[in-house]
């Protein structure tokens, strides 16, 4: 069980390209919730930053701003996040130094890495000369191996899951069966087809929906607004540009 | 819309966390030296600054006792100025390396780790390997001198060191997470630490002697809590080092609050990402 106890956090408004700190944003305002930790869960919002942040309070990556969250269960850092990864180390002295901090044996969790991936020779050099897709591909299969209650996953990630001849359709079918999970999307056909539950979130509120359809129906005005706000900006941005 | 269940509260052992803690600190230390293994020039250069420091004053004053300037300087106290300033400068520079160089780095917003991780774990590792270095720093420079023949450099008594250490290590600690908060909340406090930095350079008695200042001079000098601990650290090399100014209690109390206030501020600014 994850619990929200009067949680309340903002973020800083964009104006123009700019980040204003002093105007703020509420991504939750005093929310209290507890979400089931055994169910897939689609999350919706208008917003996509306000869905990563969401992920990063489930996970501890972000405290905050009032209230607190209460877990009972372990909940996965979004999966593909490359974390602290050094990229002047072998990509192995990473993947021992994540086995060392979720407390598994170091070598054994190498090995299986290194094994499942097929990472070949780029394994034993340093991670910043991997390309940007295998780093992406490596930071999910890293993300899914580890062993968590409560998976966080985006829409992204979930299609590259779809691959049956990779290795992360397998990592994945096996989560999909013993694990929760919460699947951040805007996209109604992956939530019905994946998810039995919904989280939306609008100005503020945080609501848990039985069905995904419904909560998917709540925000379509909100995403409408925002899409229509984010077009009409891109357009005055393209008719300010100078030719 | 789907009903709340019932709240449950989390339940996690005091000594579990313990245990998770120790852990992340284990494994944040094995990667830092991982690091340092891979690419071992950058920590060597940066214990140069000290050693090139020292070296260039050295420089200074033979130039100016060769040419018979009034101006050269002599050792404050004890045989040897070089021993002077090796005693003051290794101290000094072991507080701005903790305060100042790779604290910012530590308590960034923009950087990336994994939930297990915390940003006062990068704190402590980051103390842990700047106290290493600057150990084996010490010991390499009064190691050679003594081994050069001069016998002062081993210090007649250990005790006043580590008490020296421990109080700079926790003001160096406060004033460098003060520092960032400052300048995340005030733009221009970049500029001011630089300065105060400077300033605190000259004022904490690592060039000369502070007892021996006028008393005007002496009552600014004596409230840079600094100035006590590089005090106290020379009294283990100098036994005749005279302790007009020096105030034990005082450093510890400044020490004492400038980690407690450094911790507050950490767990403070936590929420607000700065």
């Amino acid at each position: 069980m994850i619990i929200l106890e009067q949680v309340t956090m903002n973020v800083a408004v964009h104006t123009r390209g700019a980040t204003v700190y002093s105007k703020t944003r509420p991504v939750l305002s005093n929310v209290s919730l507890a979400i089931p930790s055994n169910r897939r869960i689609a999350l919706f919002s208008a917003f996509e930053s306000d869905k990563s942040i969401f992920n990063s309070l489930l996970c501890g990556l972000t405290a905050p701003r009032v209230g607190r969250v209460v877990k009972t269960v372990n909940v996965s850092f979004p999966v593909g996040y490359g974390g602290s990864f050094r990229p002047d180390l072998p990509v192995r002295k990473n993947v021992e130094h994540l086995a060392r901090l979720y407390d598994l044996d170091s070598k054994d969790f190498a090995h299986f890495i290194g094994e499942v991936g097929r990472f070949g020779p780029a394994f034993n050099r340093p991670y910043s000369e991997m390309s940007a897709i295998t780093q992406a591909r490596f930071a999910r299969i890293i993300g899914l191996s580890l062993p968590f209650d409560v998976y966080q996953l985006n829409d992204r990630c979930v299609v590259a899951c779809k691959d049956k001849r990779d290795v992360l359709h397998q990592l994945f079918d096996e989560r999909f069966q013993n694990a929760g999970m919460i699947i951040s999307t805007a996209n109604i056909k992956l939530a019905l087809e994946y998810c039995n539950m919904a989280l939306a979130m609008s100005e503020g509120e945080l609501r848990l929906y039985d069905d995904v359809q419904e909560a998917f129906d709540s925000l379509r005005d909100a995403t409408r607004t925002v899409r229509r706000r984010e077009r009409r900006y891109l357009r005055r941005r393209t008719q300010q540009a100078p030719t | 819309m789907m009903k709340n269940p019932a709240i449950v509260r989390d339940v996690v052992h005091f000594g579990g966390k313990i245990r998770r803690w120790l852990r992340v600190i284990a494994a944040l230390l094995r990667k830092e030296e991982e690091v340092r293994r891979e690419a071992p020039v950058l920590s060597i250069l940066e214990l140069i600054e000290p050693l090139f420091l020292i070296a260039s004053l050295m420089v200074f004053r033979f130039t100016f006792e060769r040419s018979g300037s009034p101006m050269a300087f002599v050792a404050p106290l004890g045989g040897s100025i070089l021993l002077y300033y090796a005693t003051g400068f290794i101290p000094k520079y072991f507080f701005i390396s903790i305060s100042f160089k790779r604290i910012s780095q530590a308590v960034a917003p923009n950087r990336r780790r994994f939930p297990v991780e915390n940003r006062l774990d990068d704190l402590i590792v980051h103390l842990i390997f700047r106290l290493i270095d600057y150990t084996i720093l010490a010991f390499l420079v009064l190691g050679t001198m003594y081994l050069c023949g001069m016998k002062e450099a081993f210090p007649h008594d250990f005790k006043p060191i580590v008490p020296a250490l421990a109080a700079i290590a926790a003001l160096g600690f406060g004033w460098g997470l003060l520092n960032q908060v400052l300048r995340r909340a005030i733009w221009f406090w970049y500029f001011v630490s630089i300065a105060l930095n400077r300033a605190m350079l000259l004022m904490s008695g690592c060039l000369f002697l502070p007892d021996l200042l006028s008393p005007e001079i002496r009552w600014w000098i004596s409230w840079n809590p600094e100035m006590h601990a590089i005090a106290l650290f020379r009294t283990a090399f100098y036994p005749q080092y005279p302790r007009l100014l020096l105030d034990t209690s005082y450093m510890a109390y400044c020490a004492i609050f400038a980690l407690l206030f450094g911790l507050a501020l950490e767990r403070v600014t936590r929420r607000y990402q700065v």
